[in-house]
């Protein structure tokens, strides 16, 4: 009887330790999860914020800019000497 | 004996009892540590990324400094991170595979969809330079479309191709036979280069020693060649030399220079040019053929050439190039006579080809340059190309009111970095030639790539005039 109480006490530690364990793993596994769906949600957030970045600093957008705001290219523009004030 | 006996069984079917629940508990334990294998939360214990076929993404294309012109990520079939910048050229595809439905999306799609990227000479700097002026050019003459073709002159590499109106890959699309906003005509549209032409007839005129620059024509404003009559345009005096009559564009001028000519010799010229040539672009892959789609040329063959349709051909009408044929073309003159075929892709090698000796390549620049049309002038830098304003055949007649306008000029033209070829289809209003409408693109152009370039203008170069303040010419 006793041998058969030992076994059982074996029986019921490795159990207990076996439920322990998947309900470690069920955790890691949620976790997993969660931490997978936060990839992909920052994956297309990148994305988003790479087209941006291509939108507002791509060449044609920033000559329309310069444009928009009077600047002109540098084969445009003259420096010329300010006008003497007749004497 | 008999209590002993019974003793003795007792024990035996304990011991039974006893292995047969050891044994039902490794079972358990065993089942139970290899459904935790199997769903292991560690990503070291599941399958390796080799096992897992993961899915292909579609291959990205890219400009030569590497920014990312069309893309997929595993959530997104296709971006198009530049929008409105060389969309014609890039094309679109299936909004939910990305499949390609237009341009290289579509010539490249075997490639692409087995996740091979590919990087094209394209200079984002000087594509945005071409789309800016070629939109604002096509918004002021009302032209249905239009293209701008650069190209660098020693490496034939394709800096910028250029088409309008703009077109946004990700709008709802319409009816793409009507609009046809989304077609790359730089290379899909062949069309009659008009008086462009004249510049490359005269320098075979000067490479078989039948002509020189000052040679005189008896030039009047209009002739009768096999019944039909050949006018100009510009009005000129009676005598023009070859080089006024790149000047004054005359038709009458360079038929009858031309014919010093035997026919047969223009025509080998067209085909040393690749006029004739159906696969400019070299292919990305022989077997299978992977290359982009370029419309062929229409030209008759020599045996079909009577006198008028030479004479046309010689101030490039009557026969049918795209604005790329006629880059290609024209960079031999800014070449120095060496015929260079475009390449769009890094990596692809430009065949090489000696059409014209150097001197006559630099005398015609230099006739280009100096009877260049005043809508090109640039201050302080030398620039230099031809106009052309070629009659468009609408339902088997020359159209009186549809043309297309023509520049091809050379950026600086005395020693070219890049040759330029704009193209402008139905310009409308009262300016519609090549150098009231494409020519001051080319200018603009210009203008912005001397910038890009820091090339200062020359003083010397400039006109004297009462300069004030910082001025915007």
């Amino acid at each position: 009887m006793k041998t058969v109480l030992r076994w059982g006490i074996v029986y019921l530690l490795s159990l207990v330790g076996l439920t322990a364990l998947g309900h470690y793993n069920q955790q890691l596994n949620a976790k997993l999860t969660a931490l997978q769906a936060l990839e992909a949600d920052l994956r297309q957030k990148e994305t988003r914020l790479l087209l941006q970045r291509y939108q507002l600093t791509a060449p044609l957008a920033l000559r329309t800019w310069a444009e928009a705001n009077g600047y002109i290219p540098m084969s445009l523009g003259r420096w010329i000497a300010p006008e003497r004030s007749r004497p | 004996m008999n209590r002993l006996g019974s003793h003795q069984q007792a024990t035996l079917s304990r011991s039974w009892v006893v292995l047969l629940t050891v044994f039902a508990f490794v079972l358990g334990l065993g089942y139970g540590l290899y459904i935790l294998w199997h769903n292991a939360p560690s990503l070291t214990l599941r399958p390796t990324a080799s096992q897992v076929k993961a899915p292909v993404v579609r291959g990205s294309l890219e400009a030569a400094d590497g920014t990312p012109l069309a893309l997929s990520t595993l959530e997104d079939a296709r971006l198009y991170p530049l929008g409105l910048s060389a969309s014609q050229l890039i094309g679109f595809g299936e909004r939910s595979s990305g499949k390609g439905l237009s341009g290289l999306e579509f010539d490249l799609e075997k490639l692409l969809s087995e996740g091979q990227s590919l990087r094209l000479t394209i200079d984002l700097q000087v594509q945005a330079i071409a789309e800016q002026a070629l939109w604002k050019g096509l918004e002021a003459t009302k032209a249905d479309w239009g293209s701008v073709v650069v190209m660098e002159s020693k490496t034939g590499r394709l800096l910028a191709v250029a088409n309008g109106p703009a077109f946004d890959p990700i709008a709802p699309r319409g009816n793409i036979q009507q609009d046809v906003a989304w077609r790359n005509h730089a290379f899909l549209q062949a069309l009659e280069p008009g008086s462009t032409i004249k510049a490359l007839t005269a320098a075979v005129l000067l490479e078989e020693n039948v002509a020189q620059l000052n040679t005189k024509v008896y030039a009047p404003m209009s002739r009768r060649v096999a019944g039909w009559m050949i006018n100009d345009v510009v009005k000129h005096p009676e005598t023009l030399s070859l080089a006024e009559v790149l000047k004054y564009s005359s038709n009458v001028g360079i038929t009858t220079l031309a014919e010093r000519l035997p026919r047969q010799s223009l025509f080998d010229y067209f085909k040393k040019l690749h006029f004739l040539d159906e696969s400019l672009l070299p292919p990305l892959s022989y077997k299978p053929r992977i290359a982009v789609q370029v419309a062929a040329p229409q030209v008759r063959p020599v045996h079909r050439w009577g006198p008028a349709e030479y004479a046309n051909a010689t101030f490039g009408q009557g026969f049918l190039i795209t604005p790329l044929h006629l880059a290609a073309a024209f960079n031999t003159l800014a070449n120095d006579g060496i015929f260079r075929q475009p390449i769009l892709f890094e990596g692809n090698t430009s065949k090489s080809e000696v059409v014209f000796r150097p001197q006559v390549a630099r005398d015609i620049r230099k006739a280009l340059t100096e009877g260049v049309a005043e809508n090109a002038k640039l201050s302080g830098y030398v620039l230099g190309g031809k106009t052309g304003t070629a009659q468009v055949v609408v339902d088997g007649r020359y159209s009186s009111s549809v043309y297309s306008a023509l520049f091809a000029g050379f950026i600086p033209a005395n020693t070219p970095r890049v040759t330029v070829v704009v193209t402008l289809f139905h310009p409308k209003g009262s300016r519609i030639h090549g150098s009231q409408v494409a020519a001051p693109i080319y200018r603009e152009i210009a203008a912005r790539l001397f910038a890009l370039w820091e090339q200062p203008p020359q003083l010397q170069l400039e006109p004297s005039s009462n300069k004030r303040k910082l001025v915007d010419r």
